[in-house]
């Protein structure tokens, strides 16, 4: 393994035009960012899709489920899934709705706010590692392009 | 600033919901906002949502472009250095070889001096499916192009890179 670690190995890679792409450094990036984001929260057993949740509803109790799925970009039909996942463990519970489970409030529990607020200070720990040697301007105008590219529309 | 989704969603969601969550309030992202890691994850969505529906279109699922591109440009490589090159581990690339071998669009042929690796080369019908995605490629490059500008791209392409090698 050391061996192919090596920069002659790295050399003779050709990334074709890949390597300029915004699309394909952004993937890059995520990738990197998301491994260490599991890392991270693995002793918790929270993944990141988890803790977007959490950290969104902390801010918004008593959202949709539909809402919270189109704020984050997460599938339906996985959501439901993550959702009952963070309702077993206690962390937030389903306030019914009028119709169906869909429509129902969701709230975080005392339990759910706790572990929010120890996320917090990992995902702080987590954010000076991806930003580290980053200077403020950098880091604003990177959040900047993000966002822009954020609101791309899919056509 | 607040961070909001903008674009198709917006609407498309409000189109879904009915009268009851008409008086619905934005939702608020709180620190999340301001995290360099959640806004990745919102652009690196948006964007892979747009490429793909590119690549549908020419029948493939977005995140094959760069493993064909990678053994295309570097014929006769390793699962091992694919894997490295392409920032993933093994166990999530051997399915993605096994759908490409399948569909005769890769070629795997054992090494002489170990049976446990193979070889990676695009077959004809490989060949042409790249260079079909590398043209979905420029035209969604093209996109982003227009959004970032062409005075920040080198910029923001310098910082992504520097994400992804030195966490």
């Amino acid at each position: 393994m050391s061996s192919d670690r090596s920069p002659r190995a790295r050399r003779h890679l050709d990334l074709g035009f890949l390597g300029g792409l915004i699309g394909y450094s952004l993937r890059r990036a995520q990738l990197a960012v998301y491994q260490d984001f599991f890392r991270t929260f693995a002793p918790v057993g929270i993944r990141p899709a988890q803790f977007a949740v959490l950290a969104v509803l902390a801010r918004n109790p008593g959202l949709k489920q539909t809402e919270i799925a189109a704020a984050l970009g997460i599938k339906r039909t996985n959501f439901v899934g993550l959702v009952d996942t963070l309702e077993k463990r206690g962390l937030l519970e389903r306030r019914a709705g009028q119709r169906d489970r869909r429509s129902s409030a969701i709230h975080l529990t005392e339990a759910g706010r706790r572990l929010v607020r120890r996320l917090r200070r990992m995902v702080a720990l987590h954010e000076r590692r991806i930003t580290a040697g980053f200077d403020t301007t950098e880091r604003r105008q990177l959040l900047a392009m993000l966002q822009r590219l954020a609101s791309t529309s899919p056509t | 600033m607040l961070f909001r989704r903008r674009g198709r969603n917006l609407p498309r969601k409000r189109q879904h919901h009915d009268v009851a969550s008409e008086s619905a309030e934005p939702i608020r992202y709180g620190a999340l906002e301001h995290w360099v890691g959640f806004n990745l994850r919102m652009a690196q969505a948006a964007t892979f949502a747009a490429f793909s529906r590119l690549s549908k279109e020419v029948g493939v699922r977005p995140g094959r472009f760069a493993t064909l591109m990678l053994i295309g440009r570097n014929p006769g490589i390793s699962q091992t250095a694919l894997s490295r090159a392409n920032g993933r581990d093994k166990s999530t690339l051997t399915p993605v070889l096994e759908d490409l071998v399948q569909r005769g669009l890769v070629r795997r042929k054992r090494t002489n001096n170990d049976r446990r690796a193979y070889r990676l080369t695009l077959t004809p019908a490989g060949r042409k499916l790249l260079r079909q995605l590398t043209a979905c490629a420029r035209r969604h490059e093209h996109k982003l192009d227009r959004i970032i500008g062409p005075r920040d791209r080198a910029r923001f392409v310098t910082i992504l890179r520097r994400i992804a090698t030195e966490i």
